[in-house]
């Protein structure tokens, strides 16, 4: 959980929820260890089929110590969304409190706002042939929760809340410990903010599914018919 | 070069789209040939234009059909047309190739029934012509420009695409119309000139495509750059963007005039380079080496 009071179950839904004008998230890479939990509460609560993610952790390796950084990423959230304006449908929309989502009726699967984000955070979901991504969890949020993956993280290192609003906790987190953007050179503003950012990681993070080693991703995927995985 | 969905993720567009751009540009080049045939050429040149833009409507109802395809839910291809989003280049491309199509399709008829009196265009065809190749030449420069918005992937982000793409649609164009010409139109014999034409499309071509590859060896990102030159990709431009698409159609052009056989190679050779060249512009800007700050 963030470091905002936790709405009790027996309340969600009940309390009126503050209003907030930039939904955003700070991911401490400090304390990430690389567990996966958020990418598997992100998968439970939203269904995503094998070969789709809405949150993953890439593991990279240090180019300085032998050792491995973790890497939690999702839709970035852009205040500069390039997704919004390439989608000739308007299925993209912006949310009252910033957040980017997909209008699902609207969606055609044309695949210009895969192509458009710069950081490979929208997928196209091979059950429903159409484009799937991070929402910040608006079922869970809107009802006074925080999202799935932050809900999940057993070292906080995902937290959620208003980075425009300067006494939200999040904000003075992200504040306090000098949170930036990956990607930041993409100009897209993005409302998920980082902790411990280095700049090795972004030629390291390359867009595979889960694991970057060497110069080539290995993308697990399942192709339809068999039952183990293949590389 | 595109697998399943995993791999929709670094490439989302694949070979429909490629081919879909490829139509497009013929489409556009054989609408402008048309319309200025029409203006500028003796009548003996009028059917070869009036199959023009019926090739032009054609090509951009069968390009429409892969690129409806190549969506991950075909059966919603509508919304495209009936939603619209004018943040959106797709959402303009999809109505300007409508229009176009279909004023191709009516010039084309028009022209049927005997529009054209001793060489003269009549209002309504000076009109509808002026406006094909209006939007014949957005047709042309439109898939460049989608590419080019594209922040995710900076080797598409040249602005030299653009009229690369448009000098490619008007040399393919010029071919599907030699083509015709030489699989059944009454004028067999080259245009007049049709050579010297040949050879600025193709120096035109050539400069944009030698500036486009001093773009991509100096931009950071060095192993697309190889994978494009001498890695995988590479067989796309020197054997088909160079040496089918300018070199074989260029040699035809030296000596006397050339006979069907000639013109017939010409023409294949040119619409398979502009295939291999938006082929190899279309999977050289995706892939994980080609997104933006793999390098910095």
């Amino acid at each position: 959980m963030s470091d905002s009071e936790p709405v009790p179950w027996e309340n969600v839904g009940r309390e009126p929820q503050k209003a907030r004008s930039r939904a955003g998230m700070v991911v401490d890479l400090e304390r990430c260890i690389g567990c996966h939990a958020c990418s598997v509460a992100c998968k439970t609560e939203h269904s995503v089929p094998l070969g789709g993610f809405r949150t993953r952790v890439r593991y990279l390796e240090r180019p300085d110590r032998p050792t491995l950084a973790f890497l939690p990423l999702l839709c970035m959230q852009c205040q500069d969304a390039p997704c919004l304006d390439a989608c000739p449908t308007e299925a993209l929309r912006r949310g009252a409190d910033g957040r980017v989502e997909i209008d699902q009726d609207r969606c055609c699967g044309n695949k210009a706002c895969v192509a458009a984000c710069p950081y490979q955070a929208i997928f196209i979901n091979s059950e429903t042939g159409l484009a799937d991504k991070c929402d910040f969890c608006t079922h869970r949020t809107e009802v006074g929760l925080d999202p799935a993956c932050v809900a999940a993280c057993p070292c906080d290192a995902l937290r959620f809340g208003d980075l425009d609003d300067a006494q939200d906790p999040v904000s003075q987190y992200a504040e306090q410990r000098g949170a930036r953007p990956f990607k930041e050179d993409a100009g897209t503003r993005p409302s998920v903010l980082y902790v411990g950012h280095e700049d090795w990681m972004e030629p390291a993070a390359k867009s595979g599914i889960q694991i970057s080693r060497e110069d080539r991703d290995i993308v697990y995927e399942q192709p339809v018919g068999e039952t183990e995985p293949s590389r | 070069m595109s697998g399943g969905h995993a791999d929709l993720i670094l490439t989302p567009f694949g070979w429909p789209v490629v081919i879909y751009m490829t139509l497009a540009g013929i489409s556009a080049g054989a609408a402008l040939t048309s319309c200025w045939l029409l203006w500028k050429a003796e009548e003996g040149w009028h059917r070869l234009a009036r199959h023009g833009l019926l090739l032009s409507a054609a090509g951009i109802f069968f390009g429409s059909l892969f690129l409806i395809a190549d969506l991950e839910a075909p059966s919603r291809f509508w919304m495209i047309l009936v939603y619209f989003n004018p943040a959106s280049w797709i959402s303009w491309g999809v109505r300007i190739i409508t229009l176009f199509g279909m004023l191709s399709l009516f010039t084309w008829l028009l022209l049927h029934r005997g529009g054209a009196t001793n060489g003269e265009l009549p209002t309504s065809l000076k009109l509808t012509t002026g406006l094909i190749a209006f939007l014949g030449l957005a047709i042309g420069l439109y898939p460049a420009w989608v590419l080019m918005q594209s922040v995710a992937r900076p080797l598409w982000g040249s602005p030299l695409i653009a009229p690369l793409f448009l000098a490619s649609a008007v040399h393919t164009g010029l071919a599907a119309l030699v083509l015709i010409q030489v699989m059944g139109g009454s004028e067999r014999r080259e245009a007049p000139g049709g050579r010297r034409l040949e050879g600025v499309l193709v120096v035109v071509q050539a400069l944009l495509l030698g500036l486009y590859v001093l773009f991509l060896t100096s931009g950071g990102y060095d192993a697309a750059a190889a994978r494009l030159l001498h890695g995988e990709l590479a067989p796309w431009l020197w054997v088909g963007v160079i040496l089918l698409g300018w070199l074989i159609p260029l040699a035809t052009t030296l000596g006397s005039a050339a006979g069907s056989g000639r013109l017939l190679l010409r023409a294949v050779c040119v619409l398979v380079g502009g295939l291999a060249l938006r082929t190899w512009i279309i999977f050289g800007g995706q892939g994980a080496d080609a997104l933006i700050s793999t390098l910095r």
